[in-house]
């Protein structure tokens, strides 16, 4: 086994990865707001993923977020025909950027992660641990690590471009492929699609578990995002 | 002043990189926006330090880090990446990285790692 195989198996899981976003620019946002607003997602669950690995306390991989012209294209996870139900923590965005904040876990992945969350003795905040069949049933560990995942990620960007949002508390509910989109929309408060939708996407390594973050600003907030990479970028002009 | 290389898939990232660098008197030579890309320019321009982003598309920074080191061991690398759990940092040690920089991170984050790497300007 050469050294490449041995960093895999030793804790870097890594799933595959396009080379580049699979789907056309949201309109109206251009090729410089595309590449801010990547690097925004890349450094807020970048953090976000840093916080799952200490609560789950395992390693966890990312993927390369993406951007979505949602409705027209959305992550597939969601949008195939054979789409499966998520437990989905719905979150309100306020602030600077409004909108809505997703916490999506695949049923499928839900009793390995209670497992997970059981083998912590004192839970992912202290207060969460129990027996793993009882945790699979109760919501409250994904309520848990939907809130601190989301307030890690916003954060973040609070840190990186000066952007203030904050998420209100979890909605915890099951839904089935688009039908989270929906969620989301109805979150944003509009009548008419958003049009941009980020999905950040974490494989915890041991089960292995896939989690997933999806962050639907109005466009009004995606607005305020552009005033942040104007006010950035006049700082990398000196 | 110690000549850098910049590499991000982020244009916008390797503007802050370049601007906070060269504002503290650093000269950067290059950037890169890919791992190949930066392979190709080290190999040319043998800089004194490399700035290098973890999570980028196809080749990520851990596999562009261990080609780099490979192919020239005496490489003096900083990691750049929002990944900051201990796991990363240790890897990205074992595979040879000097430094590392959490994103999102302050000006003086990078002038302190890169004066700590190749010196002051």
């Amino acid at each position: 086994m050469d050294d490449r195989d041995a960093r895999h198996r030793t804790g870097r899981p890594r799933p595959a990865r396009p080379a580049q976003d699979p789907v056309e620019a949201p309109a109206g946002i251009s090729g410089v707001q595309l590449d801010f607003l990547r690097e925004l997602m890349n450094v807020g669950s970048g953090n976000a993923v840093s916080a799952l690995a200490r609560m789950l306390r395992r390693p966890v991989a990312m993927e390369m977020p993406h951007l979505y012209p949602w409705p027209s294209a959305g992550p597939p996870f969601l949008l195939e025909p054979a789409a499966v139900p998520m437990t989905c923590a719905t979150m309100r965005m306020v602030g600077d950027v409004q909108g809505a904040l997703l916490f999506v876990v695949p049923e499928a992945d839900r009793g390995p992660l209670a497992v997970l969350l059981a083998d912590a003795p004192q839970g992912p905040t202290g207060r969460t641990g129990r027996a793993g069949a009882t945790a699979a049933a109760d919501d409250t560990p994904i309520r848990d690590l939907a809130d601190i995942t989301a307030g890690v990620f916003l954060t973040a960007i609070h840190r990186f471009c000066g952007v203030v949002a904050r998420h209100t508390t979890p909605d915890i509910d099951s839904a089935r492929g688009g039908m989270v989109l929906e969620k989301a929309f109805a979150a944003t408060g509009r009548r008419d699609p958003p049009g941009l939708l980020m999905e950040a996407s974490f494989t915890v390594s041991e089960g292995p578990v896939r989690l997933h973050l999806l962050m639907v600003p109005r466009p009004e907030g995606v607005d305020r995002l552009a005033d942040a990479i104007r006010a950035a970028r006049a700082l990398c002009a000196g | 002043m110690g000549t850098l290389v910049i590499v991000d898939d982020a244009s916008f990232m390797r503007g802050a990189l370049r601007h906070i660098a060269e504002t503290a008197g650093h000269d950067v030579v290059g950037e890169a926006g890919d791992g190949e890309e930066a392979i190709a320019l080290c190999r040319t321009l043998k800089p004194d330090a490399v700035t290098l982003d973890i999570l980028m598309p196809g080749m990520d920074g851990l596999d562009t880090l261990e080609a780099l080191k490979a192919e020239w061991p005496e490489a003096r690398v900083i990691m750049v990446s929002a990944l900051d759990h201990e796991e990363k940092r240790r890897e990205a040690m074992g595979l040879g990285a000097v430094g590392f920089i959490r994103k999102p991170f302050h000006p003086k984050d990078v002038t302190d790692e890169l004066e700590r790497v190749i010196g002051r300007p």
